[in-house]
């Protein structure tokens, strides 16, 4: 045992020690993860051939001519070539779908995610350490490293972000989905994901096949398996992670009690502290910076003018689910009716509507936002001296204002002061006036409702 | 090695839409879709010198096609005898050549999701038939032929009788379809129907002016970085670095 | 192909994107925090301006993003839905709607994401809301003229003041500007204050 107790941060190691730990091994990949990387590799080699060999036209390519005729010549036809891509490329996605749902789902969970592929904050130090080093600026130590270093995270996150991107413009490709246009742009954002990734990829091999230092991560892509000096020195929190376990079940083997499956650092054996989980914003319990938040929902709602050429809403929503309720039970009425029969028309659903289905995104949208940051919860919210019973009645009575309110004006902060406000439009501004003066000069009437 | 023209005598075309039939049936052209058709310009000026002519819409088969060079994939080529081509499987459907062509005769076949237009009838043509088009027209108003055969008839019609053909002023891409017959309806027809610019559509001026420099920027940036780490690594030894 | 794209969607493809489009909405409005009536009303005790930047800063990117576009060419804005103005009735109906959100302590959108996350008051709100335009709409005969008054179509501000849109946009973005470092200037005091005695900021958070 080299260590009498574990290490807070690397230390420099005496020659026995390193003798020790050159010997043994840890185990780094699963059996299937080698698999598949030896896969995706020979897939993105066979890929990246054809695919620039595709590129034929003069206006477009950039391959030169000795190349599109030697792999002419391999294929025979420009055509099978062209077979052959698309056959490989689907072959490619069913693989990784099946690996996805079936097999070692770990790599698609957002907790391994987090752990495995999220920087934290010794990565970019790591990160900012590796460039001066290379500069030949500093001689400061690398900051210590999860199970995979930061370049590796970053070259990861790149691949997360693009791949998808890649088998979604490959099928629209292949199957001429969408129209020629989404063909078209398919094409150019084919091959700037292509080129963002192989970028990524020149260093990833150079690091992971040339690279002298880190040749055992090289082997441990074929046998699995990392010495653990290298653990040390390039993969130290990973290695302390390992060692804790491996106590633990020392432990456990002394005492007879097996260790708690959860956590292994939640307690840890020794003063060490539990590794570093990075702070993920999508999960995080705060709110968002409201000006993060807004940019998200101006985005979103430029999104929806470009897409439905309005924009975003809730009154309008409710008021069709509101006809259709009426005008299934009177649809006689409704339909005569000089208010209702704006939205309702025999034979024809008031339902159909961007704001209808808009509002189930929305309760969807909310709903998830509030699960991944933990608010999920049954509760009432109110001021500290009402009880729920009064602040139930209040709701009612200002929903039933709100109402009113929002048909009177043609729609709601969302539909009129939002939507209406990012258009221009005069009306939008008098009524978000209306509003902010209402809100303040009621804000003193409700005070002992709500402070 | 042949040089492939076609010749349509505006005087004789009756417009009578055979050649479309024959076309869609041969080719399996879905309706409301021809790889070839008659139009028709004027009548114009006064009675009684009122003018009035058919004519016939199609793929020129240019020397220089604008269509070749938007294709990406090498779909869209021309072959030797100058016959512009389209194989299908290459083609993708992406629509670049669609807008290229500047006589408006590429569609996107919707039946099979890929780019139609009319190839001289190249399958015919290897069994020794008249392109369909000439072999139905009712009027004998359609010659196909070699220009480089002196006893053909588009030989005699181009070189010997002053057939015009429909050249675009901007792109010059040098169509092999000729109109004869009456001088003013020659000129008519040509007036009516005068060749578009070629169109590049913004996704390949996208690709062109910012997409390639960047990937080929990228990629060769990272690229010659590693090639000096490498570099370094040699001139150091690796001994340096082992553990 | 300039945008908008709606007219040529099929139905199915139609709906999907309205519940994507949706579903954004929905995230972003909760991760600002509105989900909470607490930090809704907080805003008009002066306490918490982010009702305030939030939509000031959604107004002020997708406006700036809309007059890009279509400065560009990319989206054609008569095909583009600008809300009507009718003049009084949307002052009355702000100011209908400002009361009931002080009283409610929601607005329509956010008690959608409120009650999505299990607020028992916003589905009181959503029922009052349902509550609120049935009886608008079944009475509405018997104020059609007041409903109607004061309409000017779809006015926008740079032809009300006849100014180029862009100086309209540009203004819009300063006083957004001027807005945010007031919001600033008077959350500050609140903060300390909060942060002196231990009240909570942001009410409604677990």
């Amino acid at each position: 045992m080299p260590f009498e107790t574990l290490p807070l941060e690397p230390v420099e190691l005496t020659a026995e020690q390193a003798e020790v730990m050159a010997q043994r091994q840890l185990k780094k990949h699963h059996v299937a993860i080698i698999l598949l990387h030896w896969f995706n590799a020979t897939v993105w080699l066979l890929e990246l051939a054809t695919g620039a060999g595709l590129i034929a036209s003069s206006y477009f390519r950039f391959a030169p001519d000795w190349y599109l005729e030697i792999l002419t010549s391999i294929f025979g036809s420009r055509a099978n070539m062209l077979r052959f891509h698309i056959s490989l490329g689907v072959t490619w996605i069913v693989v990784f779908a099946v690996y996805g749902i079936f097999g070692f789902r770990t790599y698609l969970e957002m907790e391994v995610l987090q752990r495995e592929i999220a920087l934290d904050r010794d990565d970019w130090r790591w990160l900012r350490i590796r460039l001066l080093r290379m500069l030949k600026r500093t001689a400061e130590a690398l900051a210590p490293q999860g199970i995979y270093n930061a370049g590796q995270k970053l070259f990861a996150v790149m691949i997360y972000c693009m791949i998808p991107v890649i088998m979604a413009t490959g099928v629209i490709m292949a199957f001429h989905l969408f129209g020629m246009a989404a063909v078209r742009w398919s094409i150019v954002v084919h091959f700037l994901a292509v080129g963002v990734v192989v970028s990524g990829l020149i260093v990833h091999v150079y690091m992971g096949a040339v690279f002298p230092e880190e040749k055992p991560a090289f082997f441990s892509m074929i046998t699995g398996m990392v010495n653990e000096l290298y653990a040390y020195r390039h993969h130290f929190k990973w290695w302390k992670e390992v060692k804790m376990q491996e106590r633990e079940w020392e432990r456990a083997f002394e005492t007879g009690q097996p260790p708690a499956p959860a956590a292994p650092a939640a307690e840890p054996p020794l003063a060490v502290q539990p590794p570093a989980r990075a702070a993920s914003i999508f999960r995080s319990r705060d709110y968002w910076p409201p000006y993060v938040a807004g940019a998200g929902l101006g985005l979103t709602l430029l999104a929806t003018f470009i897409v439905m050429g309005q924009g975003l809403g809730a009154s309008g929503g409710f008021t069709r689910y509101l006809v259709a309720v009426i005008a299934s039970f009177a649809p006689g009425y409704a339909a005569a009716h000089p208010y209702w029969s704006n939205y309702y028309q025999p034979g024809q659903s008031p339902l159909l509507d961007f704001l209808v289905f808009e509002l189930i995104g929305a309760a969807i949208g909310g709903f998830v936002s509030g699960w991944l940051s933990g608010r999920l919860r049954v509760s009432v919210d109110k001021g500290p001296r009402i009880s729920n019973r009064t602040r139930y009645a209040l709701a009612l009575g200002g929903g039933i204002l709100t109402g009113i309110g929002a048909r009177l004006a043609r729609g709601c902060t969302s539909g009129l002061a939002l939507s209406g406000g990012a258009v221009l439009s005069a009306g939008a501004f008098a009524f978000m006036m209306a509003v902010f003066a209402a809100g303040f000069a009621g804000a003193y009437l409700m005070r002992r409702y709500w402070l | 090695m042949a040089r492939y023209a076609m010749v349509i005598d505006l005087h004789k075309c009756v417009g009578c839409q055979a050649c479309t039939m024959a076309c869609n049936s041969e080719w399996e052209v879905p309706a409301g879709y021809a790889r070839t058709r008659v139009r028709f310009a004027g009548p114009e000026g006064a009675f009684p010198n009122l003018v009035a002519s058919p004519y016939v819409a199609q793929c020129n088969h240019c020397d220089n096609p604008p269509c070749v060079k938007a294709c990406p994939t090498g779909a869209t080529y021309q072959t030797d005898e100058g016959i512009v081509v389209i194989d299908r499987a290459l083609c993708i459907g992406c629509g670049f050549c669609v807008e290229a062509c500047p006589y408006s005769a590429r569609f996107l076949n919707p039946v099979i999701n890929k780019v139609d237009k009319c190839d001289f009838c190249s399958a015919r043509l290897e069994k020794d038939l008249q392109p369909a088009c000439v072999a139905t027209c009712t009027a004998h108003a359609k010659f196909f032929g070699d220009l480089e055969d002196s006893g053909s008839d588009v030989f005699r019609l181009v070189y010997e009788q002053g057939a015009r053909r429909n050249e675009s002023p901007a792109a010059h891409p040098g169509p092999n379809v000729y109109y004869s017959g009456k001088k003013a309806n020659v000129d008519l027809a040509l007036a009516a129907f005068p060749p578009r610019p070629p169109r590049l559509l913004t996704q390949g001026r996208f690709w062109k002016g910012f997409v390639k420099p960047l990937v080929l920027g990228m990629v060769g940036a990272t690229f010659l970085g590693q090639a000096v780490a490498f570099f370094q690594q040699l001139k150091k030894g690796e001994g340096q670095f082992d553990d | 192909m300039t945008a908008p794209f709606a007219a040529s969607f099929s139905i199915p493809a139609f709906i999907f994107a309205s519940l994507v489009l949706g579903f954004f909405f929905g995230f972003f409005l909760e991760r600002a925090g509105f989900s909470s009536a607490l930090k809704l009303t907080n805003q008009f005790y002066f306490r918490d301006f982010a009702v305030l930047k939030v939509m000031f800063t959604a107004i002020v990117v997708a406006m700036v993003g809309i007059a890009y576009l279509a400065i560009l060419g990319w989206l054609d804005m008569s095909q583009v839905f600008v809300p009507p103005a009718f003049l009084w009735p949307q002052i009355v109906g702000g100011l209908l709607l400002g009361a009931g959100f002080i009283v409610g302590g929601y607005c329509p959108g956010t008690s959608v994401v409120a009650a999505s996350i299990g607020k028992l008051d916003a589905l009181f709100f959503m029922a009052g809301i349902f509550i609120g335009i049935f009886l608008f709409g079944a009475g509405e005969p018997a104020f059609t003229r007041f409903n109607s008054s004061g309409s000017l179509g779809a006015l926008t501000l740079p032809m009300w003041l006849d100014w180029n849109t862009g100086i309209v946009v540009l203004a819009v973005v300063l006083i957004a500007l001027g807005a945010f470092w007031v919001a600033e200037k008077c959350e500050g005091p609140w903060k300390t204050f909060a942060r002196t005695y231990g009240k909570s900021l942001e009410g409604g958070k677990n």
